[in-house]
């Protein structure tokens, strides 16, 4: 249960959104509870998934949607631009010639336009730079990023992934993964508080990893190495947020 | 529908890759990328140099790193396509064409890789591994860049291939360790790789390594490193230091006053490293983002294709759970230690020097398709890999053959070859080229102009050739044939009978009206807009327009 609270609360995250927001921390903390709770559960839990759904109509909600087909000046002077780059290409069939407009497929046709901020959504999504620093090297433009989490607990956040997918139920993992994951390819990642709906996600992935970690390795360490081990979470933790008020 | 496992068949169809593969790789190599970037003009002119006198730019015999900008880069690219020029004669082409012979070869390492792995269970498994590995954009820009990038990734890989053979078979060890010694004179990255991998390599695998294969290795590695040590001590050895981010430390320990500096700047440096680590394996570093370089990326492509995340995290699963393996551990060393010297640069994901990294991924990657075959039935995994190969190849057909010559034409150095015509052209003027925002312009006129090398280098700084491996400060001001390589001096050049020559932004039409230039010329790139214009200066009209105020008016008079 230690464990679990430090995971809870020993981020930015969960802080930023009780000050920006304290409807949305509390729905953050209760989903990541209960989702927490029915962790070893084959089955989802009615409770934590009701919780989810809340947690996903208000990162809809909160959310600066931008249209998938919309395209701002620069956009359109690049699709302009791009539609001249094209050869003429044609197929001869029965001594007549076919044009195949694939400048206009490529370019121009709203389903390519969609297909492309789908996918840019949701790699922005799923960048773990972004979770553990503020997405640095490769920062977004025009988005205020901040460490979602320190990065100490990037180590158990990929073990706990991997623990994560072998030994614990895939569903609870699937629906708490991917239904936000879907979600904000579609709206997008404009929001102060960024893909906040995946936080009971990472909270519990974390919080594997940081106690099969303990259980295995930290419980076994001399005293010395403990308190070293310690010395350098704190450390990084000032780290974290001397970034952030920075 | 069962798929046997037909060795007949599967050659057939790795024949039909590599073929795939050298079609990629060559078609339209000579104008596709159009232009020619200075890195290739520099390889192609001192592999030109070497074959014709046996010395480089600078007049020094086939020296142990190529001094090139300041960078001294290793030489077996140039060495060999001094070779290449010799057989295909002087072109874009035979510059670019070891790296793409290199990229076509390692179709057959990555599958021997595949194979003696034993990473697939299904047959059909390494056969579409090289496929992803031979459509994959990363592979393909450098497969069609001619500087040393590829060739060093070749023979690190096919160390490495040969080396893993050598855990199982002791005698493969030596010809491993000796080509991973040789691919640091293939490319930079190589040279700080190597010594982490096989050191990694050796730790881990040390109980199952013949030991003295292991140690012949390493005595013929050593060997084969004796000119690179004696270069050791010298600047030349080190140029690529300065590319270690100490003035990010420094800036982001001061965000934490909190700590003493020493502190700070540990954690500082710790954040950093793991940051610039983690982005090589990012999704949205290898599947959304291209390279921040324009020279070095494809438009709206990244290094893989979207699609591949699929296969590459059901890989990441696959490795996780056989961790335990040899085979697995290899690939594990192999793909953690390759983005570590770049995660010490200051570059957001460099494509270029984390090149090595290419091999593991495509190894990950195919290791997870094998898991999705084996999980599908057969008619669905045949019919959805030919759906996203053909998007796939629609794709980089768009992005790479139709949007790249078009757009990325100026990062490529579009532009020297039709100036060299218009230098040809006006041979008996003089031309000075403005080195304000271009890169080094005077080794891409001496490749387009073919400049005879032995007059090349009676006309370079002497001073160069004789402290070649301790001077590494680049001067861009060049002065050979009827060319000067400088900026424009204003106060001076108008008064002279010369040729102006910069971009769009070095000569103004209130310039060219205030100094009484007459245009000559203008090369617009392949979208209109202009790379270089021209201008004649009229030193009689600017002296009566400005009154003879100059004093070099006077000696005109």
């Amino acid at each position: 249960m230690v464990i679990f609270l430090f995971v809870l609360f020993a981020n930015l995250w969960i802080w930023r959104a009780f000050s920006l927001n304290f409807i949305i921390g509390t729905l953050m903390l209760a989903t990541s509870i209960f989702f927490h709770l029915t962790l070893s559960s084959s089955k989802i839990s009615k409770i934590s998934l009701l919780f989810l759904v809340l947690l996903l109509i208000f990162q809809w909600q909160t959310t600066n949607k931008v249209s998938l087909t919309y395209l701002d000046n620069d956009e359109q002077r690049v699709q302009k631009m791009r539609l001249q780059e094209y050869p003429p290409i044609h197929i001869t069939f029965a001594n007549k010639n076919i044009w195949i407009p694939v400048a206009h497929w490529f370019e121009e046709r709203n389903e390519t336009i969609v297909a492309g901020r789908i996918a840019n959504n949701f790699f922005q999504t799923i960048d773990i730079n972004q979770y553990f620093f503020a997405s640095h090297p490769r920062e977004r433009v025009g988005v205020k990023e901040f460490e979602k989490f320190p990065y100490f607990f990037l180590l158990p956040f990929l073990y706990g992934l991997a623990l994560f997918l072998t030994k614990f139920s895939k569903k609870q993992f699937l629906v708490f993964l991917f239904l936000p994951l879907g979600l904000l390819s579609l709206v997008g990642y404009q929001n102060d508080l960024g893909p906040y709906s995946l936080f009971p996600f990472f909270v519990s992935t974390i919080f594997l990893g940081t106690k099969d970690l303990h259980d295995k390795f930290f419980k076994k360490f001399p005293l010395r190495v403990k308190a070293i081990i310690i010395i350098l979470i704190l450390l990084i933790f000032i780290q974290t947020i001397g970034y952030a008020s920075n | 529908m069962r798929l046997t496992n037909n060795i007949f068949l599967q050659l057939c169809l790795l024949i039909i890759v590599l073929f795939l593969s050298i079609f990629l790789n060559t078609y339209k190599l000579e104008s596709v990328p159009s232009g020619f970037y200075v890195d290739e003009a520099v390889t192609g002119y001192n592999a030109y140099s070497l074959l014709q006198t046996g010395k480089d730019e600078y007049g020094v015999a086939w020296p142990i790193a190529l001094r090139y900008f300041g960078s001294y880069s290793p030489p077996l690219y140039a060495f060999i396509t001094s070779a290449i020029i010799e057989i295909n004669g002087y072109s874009i082409n035979s510059i670019r064409l070891l790296s793409s012979i290199s990229a076509s070869l390692m179709v057959l390492v990555a599958f021997f890789f595949l194979k003696s792995l034993k990473l697939t269970g299904n047959w059909v498994s390494p056969i579409l591994g090289v496929l992803l590995f031979a459509v994959c954009p990363w592979n393909i820009i450098f497969a069609r860049a001619g500087y040393e990038i590829y060739l060093g990734f070749f023979i690190f890989s096919l160390g490495a291939l040969f080396l893993w053979m050598g855990i199982n078979k002791g005698i493969f060890i030596p010809i491993g360790i000796s080509l991973l010694s040789l691919s640091m004179y293939g490319a930079h990255t190589e040279r700080f790789l190597v010594p982490i991998f096989l050191t990694s390599i050796f730790i881990l695998f040390r109980k199952k390594m013949c030991m003295p294969y292991f140690i012949l290795g390493i005595l013929l590695a050593l060997l084969i490193q004796i000119p690179n040590m004696t270069i050791a001590t010298t600047p030349a050895f080190a140029t690529k230091n300065d590319l270690f981010y100490s003035s990010v430390l420094t800036t982001q320990s001061v965000k934490i006053p909190l700590l003493p500096n020493p502190v700070s700047l540990l954690l500082s440096f710790t954040r950093e490293f793991s940051s610039q680590y983690l982005t090589y394996f990012s999704p949205r570093s290898l599947f959304s983002l291209p390279d921040p370089d324009p020279q070095r990326s494809i438009p709206d492509l990244s290094v893989f294709y979207p699609w591949m995340v699929i296969p590459y995290f059901a890989g990441l699963f696959t490795i996780w759970q056989k961790r335990r393996s040899d085979n697995f551990k290899f690939i594990a060393v192999l793909s953690l230690t390759a983005p570590l010297p770049m995660a010490l640069t200051g570059d957001p994901f460099s494509t270029q020097r984390a090149l090595p990294l290419l091999l593991p991924l495509v190894l990950i990657m195919s290791a997870g398709a094998d898991l999705i075959i084996q999980k599908l039935p057969c008619k669905i995994w045949i019919t959805a890999s030919f759906i996203l190969l053909t998007v796939s190849g629609v794709m980089l057909w768009r992005s790479y053959f139709v949007l790249l010559p078009n757009e990325r034409a100026k990062a490529w150095g579009y532009g020297f070859e039709q100036l060299a015509e218009e230098i040809k052209k006006h041979s008996n003027e003089k031309f000075i080229i403005d080195q304000s925002r271009t890169k080094p312009a005077y080794i891409e006129l001496a490749f387009f102009l073919k400049y005879p090398p032995e007059k090349f280098h009676q006309e370079v700084d002497r001073s160069i050739r004789e402290n070649y491996y301790t001077n590494a400060r680049f001067d861009s001001y060049y002065n050979f044939g009827n060319i000067e390589t400088r900026n424009i001096k204003w106060e001076e050049d108008v008064y002279n009978n010369l040729v102006l020559v910069g971009d769009s932004l070095a000569i103004s039409k209130n310039q060219e009206k205030e100094h009484s230039l007459t245009q000559i010329f203008e090369i617009k790139d392949p979208l209109g807009q202009v790379v270089f214009q021209g201008f004649r200066t009229n030193p009689i009209e600017k002296c009566k327009a400005s009154s003879f105020q100059s004093p070099l008016c006077m000696i005109k008079e």
